[in-house]
């Protein structure tokens, strides 16, 4: 934390930091503008969305699209089975793999002289 | 040893006896319901002389020979920009690797909208700006199609580059920074010198994680061009798909998915010896 607090002071007045806040910015805007872009379709009428884009395009916003995925989906139901299988699979695999992981120091250090041995990591 | 077990079970469970029971499949000629029997390496003699899956192949190494340096470069830089903890690198690395984040399948949705003639994003900004015609046809078009997924899939993929490299670069003591600034290194020499070798092996994971992610290039594919034009733009993944669960062919597309397991072992660990650690074994010496 405050190595972070000192390398922000002292990064304002640095040379180089205007390249790295305009380049950064400009790349972050690559990457967001796309997804931000899909957010805004979301809440367009899907007659918009097909046709020739217009600047009349954002007046006519709307959440139809919205509670319509809510009203004619069991998109709840979808969500919850999605949430049940990640709470799942993050249990199993943190109970399972911290198992597998801690060892005792002796099998510990025998893995290790194993490791040197034969992996590829040191 | 007793605490191992349970991995060793899910891995032998979920891992090792698919693994040999994809192998017996693919020495028979089995359907997906009805009888079967053992055939030997019948699959695998077909496998070979058959031009749709050699083209496919080829089409898979294609893709990947195009989007691994590009997905790379733009990984390095951006782990360049965000690696030092200056003000707003946080919000530049999320922003980098948010695409990961938000999943191959839903952005290649989005990109099909986006692309279509007439009426997509891209296509009006990209006609607008004058690098290409307006109604462009960029999913059923074989050139127009790759370029679109290659530059597609860089924007996607090389976040999680960035995050592999940026780790890397992070654990580099600043000393050696610090020593050869005193000695009046350049950025470039620096980069050069210290960065680069003392990052091989976190290049290595980068280029093997994603060289393997081309080869198991799906979900773009079948999204945007469903292989087409014909099936020219139709990689290994999807041929398997194809003549497994539209041709029924399940013998036949497990020999190829078993031999896209083997040629994806070779490739990795080709990777892994030319990236192997090398220098830092010989200063160690």
């Amino acid at each position: 934390m405050t190595a972070a607090g000192r390398g922000r002071g002292r990064d304002l007045g640095r040379p180089g930091f205007a390249l790295y806040l305009t380049g950064g910015t400009l790349a972050a805007l690559i990457f967001l503008l796309p997804l931000a872009w899909a957010v805004l379709r979301s809440i367009m009428p899907s007659a918009l969305v097909t046709q020739a884009p217009s600047a009349g395009d954002f007046s006519h916003l709307t959440t139809a699209n919205y509670s319509g995925l809510i009203q004619a989906n069991d998109i709840l139901r979808y969500a919850a089975n999605s949430l049940g299988v990640a709470v799942g699979t993050g249990l199993l695999t943190a109970v399972i793999a911290t198992m597998a992981g801690s060892g005792s120091p002796a099998s510990d250090s025998a893995a290790r002289a194993w490791c040197s041995r034969s992996c590829w990591s040191r | 040893m007793l605490l191992v077990t349970p991995a060793v079970a899910m891995v032998a469970l979920f891992v090792l006896f698919p693994l040999g029971f994809a192998v017996y499949i693919s020495l028979t000629n089995w359907p997906l319901i009805g009888p079967y029997h053992f055939i030997g390496g019948q699959n695998y003699s077909l496998l070979v002389h058959d031009p749709q899956f050699i083209h496919s192949v080829l089409f898979t190494l294609l893709y990947t020979a195009i989007v691994t340096g590009p997905i790379f470069l733009v990984g390095y830089a951006m782990a360049v920009l965000v690696r030092s903890g200056r003000f707003g690198s946080v919000f530049f690395r999320t922003a980098f690797f948010l695409p990961f984040i938000v999943g191959l399948a839903t952005e290649s949705f989005m990109a099909l909208l986006e692309l279509q003639p007439d009426s997509g994003a891209a296509d009006y900004v990209l006609s607008k700006i004058g690098l290409a015609h307006a109604g462009t046809a960029w999913t059923v078009d074989y050139g127009l199609a790759l370029t679109a997924i290659c530059v597609f899939v860089t924007w996607f993929a090389s976040g999680l580059t960035m995050m592999l490299l940026m780790a890397g670069m992070q654990g580099i003591p600043s000393e050696l920074y610090e020593a050869a600034e005193v000695d009046g290194a350049s950025w470039w020499q620096k980069e050069w010198r210290i960065t680069l070798p003392l990052l091989r092996r976190n290049i290595a994971l980068a280029l093997i994680i994603s060289v393997i992610g081309s080869f198991l290039a799906f979900n773009q594919f079948y999204i945007l061009t469903e292989g087409g034009p014909g099936t020219s733009t139709q990689p290994v993944v999807m041929w398997i798909y194809q003549e497994a669960f539209v041709q029924y062919h399940l013998g036949y597309a497990t020999a190829g998915a078993v031999a896209l397991v083997v040629v994806i072992g070779i490739i990795s660990a080709a990777q892994f010896y030319l990236l192997r650690d090398d220098n830092g074994r010989r200063a160690r010496r």
